[in-house]
C-alpha cells in the first residue's frame, strides 16, 4: 500500500536539545513544542526518569528495563495464540481467566489459523460473558516464494477462507458464524456487523472483495450496509453507527460511518488522518495527522467530536523523539481510550500516555521499555484496564533474524511502575488480545 | 597519483560495456544481448532511507551490473500492516506508464506476500512508484501527485523513489531486462523480479 505519505524533515537533535537546554534522564528524549503542548503533571517514574520541558509544560518519561515474569495472564486480558513455524496450517488456543483452561480453537482436523489475515482484531468477547467470537482462515494452499525456481502459482488461485466462529466458554461448544467473512463488531444491543467477502476465498494476488453486514445477533436477519464491493474491514460501533476502513488500493484507508443500508459518510480521509481511539461513549476520537501521513506537519494528535467534525483538543508531538533511534517520532498505532485517559503506541516502540481532562490533551507520559530481547518497535495493541493498567502485546527475539522467539503479554501499572510479563506457554506463538466491549468503564 | 575505487569501478564498467558492444558488432554469430535484470530493495533498517536498484547481467553472465537509487518503504520499523516490504522475492504482476488511480503515472505491481515478524498478516497493494501525475508530470495541486523531498519515501509498504530518480529507474527496467510491455496480460506477472533484504 502505498499513499502519499511523508513527514517533516527534522532538525538535528543535538541542535534542539541544546537550544531548549533540557535536562534528559536516562536514554529518554523529549522536547516540547511550545504552545500546542498543554502542560502535564510531571511524575518521577520508578526509574527515576523525568525530564521537564520549558517552562509551559512537562512530562514524564519512565524507561522500564525492569520486568517480573509471571505464570498467569493478567485476569483483564484475553488472548487468542497462533502457533507459529507450522505455516499457518495448526489453530491456535484462548486463553483466559474466563476459560478455566486454555481452549483449543478451530473447526477439529482442518488446516488454517486463528487470526484475521487481513490485520483486525483477532476476536471478540460477546458482553454475555459466554461466547467468543474469532477469527478462522482456513487455509487451502501454501503461497509461493516467488523465488527463482520455485513454483508459480497462478493468480487468482484459491488460497484461504477467512471465517467467523463462535466458542461457548461454558460448554466448549465451538461452530461456525459466517463463513467468507471476516472483521466484526458487536455492539451492546446484540447488533452484530462484519465484512462478508464477494467471494469466500481470497485468491492469489487478487482483491478481497466485500460488503459490510449487520444482523441481529449471531442467527438474526442480516442485511447489507455497504451494496459497493470494496476492501473494507469492520472496526467499531460508536453509538448507533458503524465504523469500517475502506482501503484503496495503494493508497490508504478512509474512515467511514455506516447508519444504515447505504448510508456512508467519510469521516477520516485517507492518507490524511488515523483514529487512533474512540471515547468510551463513542462521542469522540483521537486522530493523528502529519508526520508519516503529512509530510510538512509535525506529528500531531486531534481529538475531535466526529458526527460535527468540530476539534475539541490538539496536541503537537513535535520533538518526541525515539530514544532508540533518536529520531522523531513518526506515526503510531492503535490506542485505548478509557474515561478521560488514552494510551497510544508509537511505532517508535513507545508508549504515551495522554489525558483528555477537561477538553485539553495533555501527554501525562511516555513509557519506553527496554529489556533483553525486545523487539525494536515491538509493543503493540495495547489497552487500558480501567484500573491504571496497560496490558500490551510485545514481541521477542535476537537481531539477528526476523523471526520472532516468543511473544508475551505485558501489564504495566501506572501508578506503581511495576511490569509483569506472562509469556505464552509452550510453542512459539503470536498473541493478539480479544476486545472485551462489555469490561467495566 | 591515486584515484577512487569509484572511478577505477566506473573505467571497468565502461570498458566491460564497450567490450560487450564491440563483440556483439563484430560477431556476425551472435545475436543481440539477452539482459537479464531484477530489483533489489535493501531496507537499511529504515523506512525513508532505503535502497532501490537495478541489476542486470548480459546473457546471464557476470558481471552484475548496477545502479542504484535512494528509496522508502512503509511507515514503521517493522514488516507488519504498514510496516516496510517483507523480505524475500516478488513478481512483478503489472506495470504501467500512465497509470490513473490513487497513485499515479509510472508503477509496477507486486505480489503479495506474508509478513514475516507477524506471519498471520497478509501484505497486499504493494507497488514501486513515485509521486506524480497519470501523464508523468508534477503537479501544483495535487499532494500526491507531486514530489515534495525526502518525507515522501515514507509510504504504507510500498517502494517510494524519488521523481528525479524515476526516468532512471523506468528506463533501465525497460532497456536492461525488465519489459517494455504494459499493463498485466502476458508477459506478466513476471516472476523473481524483487527481492527485498535487511
Amino acid at each position: 500500500m502505498g499513499i502519499k505519505v511523508s513527514r517533516r524533515i527534522v532538525l538535528s537533535v543535538v541542535a534542539v536539545v541544546a537550544a531548549a537546554g533540557v535536562m534528559l534522564a536516562g536514554s529518554y528524549v523529549l522536547l516540547g513544542s511550545g504552545e500546542d503542548y498543554a502542560a502535564g503533571d510531571a511524575r518521577t517514574s520508578a526509574d527515576g526518569a523525568t525530564a521537564t520541558v520549558g517552562d509551559a509544560s512537562s512530562v514524564s518519561g519512565t524507561v522500564v528495563s525492569s520486568v517480573k515474569n509471571t505464570a498467569d495472564l493478567d485476569p483483564q486480558a484475553m488472548v487468542i495464540t497462533v502457533p507459529l513455524g507450522v505455516k499457518l496450517e495448526v489453530p491456535g488456543m484462548f486463553y483466559g481467566i474466563r476459560a478455566k483452561a486454555p481452549v483449543q480453537l478451530g473447526p477439529k482436523g482442518v488446516k488454517g489459523t486463528t487470526s484475521d489475515s487481513f490485520g483486525s482484531q483477532a476476536g471478540i468477547l460477546v458482553p454475555d460473558g459466554r461466547h467468543l467470537l474469532y477469527h478462522f482462515t482456513r487455509q487451502l494452499m501454501s503461497f509461493p516464494s516467488e523465488a527463482p525456481g520455485d513454483p508459480v502459482v497462478p493468480d487468482g488461485t484459491p488460497m484461504f477462507t477467512p471465517s467467523i466462529r463462535v466458542l461457548d466458554l461454558d460448554t466448549g461448544e465451538d461452530a461456525l458464524v459466517v463463513s467468507g467473512a471476516r472483521s466484526m463488531a458487536w455492539r451492546s444491543d446484540g447488533m452484530f456487523a462484519y465484512a462478508a467477502g464477494v467471494e469466500p476465498d481470497y485468491r492469489y494476488n487478487e482483491r478481497y472483495l466485500q460488503r459490510v453486514v449487520v444482523q441481529k445477533g449471531l442467527d438474526g436477519p442480516s442485511e447489507v450496509w455497504t451494496t459497493e464491493a470494496a476492501h473494507y474491514a469492520v472496526v467499531q460501533w460508536a453509538g448507533d453507527s458503524l465504523l469500517v476502513w475502506r482501503e484503496l488500493p495503494a493508497a490508504g484507508r478512509e474512515l467511514l460511518a455506516l447508519d444504515g443500508r447505504n448510508k456512508v459518510r467519510t469521516i477520516l480521509n485517507a492518507g490524511e488522518e488515523e483514529l487512533v481511539a474512540v471515547s468510551p461513549d463513542g462521542s469522540r476520537m483521537l486522530i493523528w495527522t502529519g508526520g508519516a501521513l503529512q509530510g510538512q506537519d509535525p506529528l500531531t494528535l486531534r481529538e475531535i467530536e466526529w458526527t460535527s467534525g468540530r476539534q475539541i483538543a490538539r496536541l503537537s508531538l513535535d520533538g518526541v523523539l525515539d530514544p532508540a533511534s533518536g529520531e522523531a517520532v513518526y506515526s503510531m498505532a492503535s490506542g485505548s481510550w478509557e474515561g478521560d485517559r488514552v494510551v497510544v503506541s508509537l511505532t517508535s516502540g513507545d508508549l504515551a500516555v495522554l489525558s483528555t481532562k477537561d477538553d485539553a490533551l495533555t501527554l501525562e507520559s511516555v513509557i519506553t521499555f527496554s529489556y533483553p530481547k525486545l523487539r525494536r518497535a515491538s509493543i503493540q495493541q495495547p489497552l487500558l484496564d480501567g484500573e491504571n493498567k496497560i496490558i500490551a502485546v510485545t514481541s521477542e527475539g535476537t537481531a539477528d533474524t526476523e523471526e520472532l522467539e516468543r511473544t508475551a503479554v505485558i501489564t504495566y501499572d501506572l501508578v506503581s511502575g511495576e511490569c509483569s510479563r506472562w509469556i505464552v506457554p509452550g510453542t512459539r506463538a503470536l498473541t493478539a488480545l480479544v476486545a472485551n466491549p462489555s469490561r467495566p468503564r | 597519483m591515486t584515484r577512487s575505487v569509484a572511478g577505477r569501478v566506473c573505467s571497468l564498467l565502461a570498458l566491460s560495456v564497450l567490450l560487450v558492444g564491440l563483440i556483439a558488432v563484430v560477431s556476425p554469430a551472435r545475436a543481440e544481448a539477452a539482459y537479464i535484470g531484477w530489483f533489489v530493495y535493501v531496507r537499511n533498517g529504515s523506512n525513508d532511507n532505503g535502497t532501490l536498484m537495478w541489476k542486470w547481467t548480459i546473457d546471464d553472465f557476470p558481471p552484475v551490473y548496477s545502479v542504484s537509487h535512494r528509496a522508502g518503504s512503509g511507515n514503521a520499523p517493522n514488516d507488519n500492516t504498514n510496516g516496510w516490504l517483507p523480505v524475500g522475492w516478488y513478481s512483478i504482476k503489472e506495470h504501467w506508464n500512465k497509470y490513473d488511480g490513487d497513485i499515479n503515472g509510472r508503477v509496477w505491481r507486486l505480489s503479495n506476500k506474508w509478513s514475516v515478524q507477524n506471519p498471520s498478516v497478509l501484505r497486499y497493494d504493494l507497488f514501486i512508484h513515485t509521486e506524480e501525475t497519470p501523464a508523468n508530470g508534477q503537479s501544483s495541486s495535487v499532494e500526491s501527485e507531486r514530489w515534495d523531498g525526502p518525507s515522501d519515501y515514507y509510504s504504507l509498504g510500498c517502494v517510494k523513489v524519488s521523481y528525479g530518480n524515476m526516468d532512471g529507474v523506468h528506463t533501465r527496467w525497460a532497456k536492461y531486462g525488465g519489459s517494455t510491455a504494459h499493463g498485466s496480460g502476458s508477459p506478466y506477472p513476471l516472476s523473481s523480479k524483487l527481492y527485498v533484504h535487511n
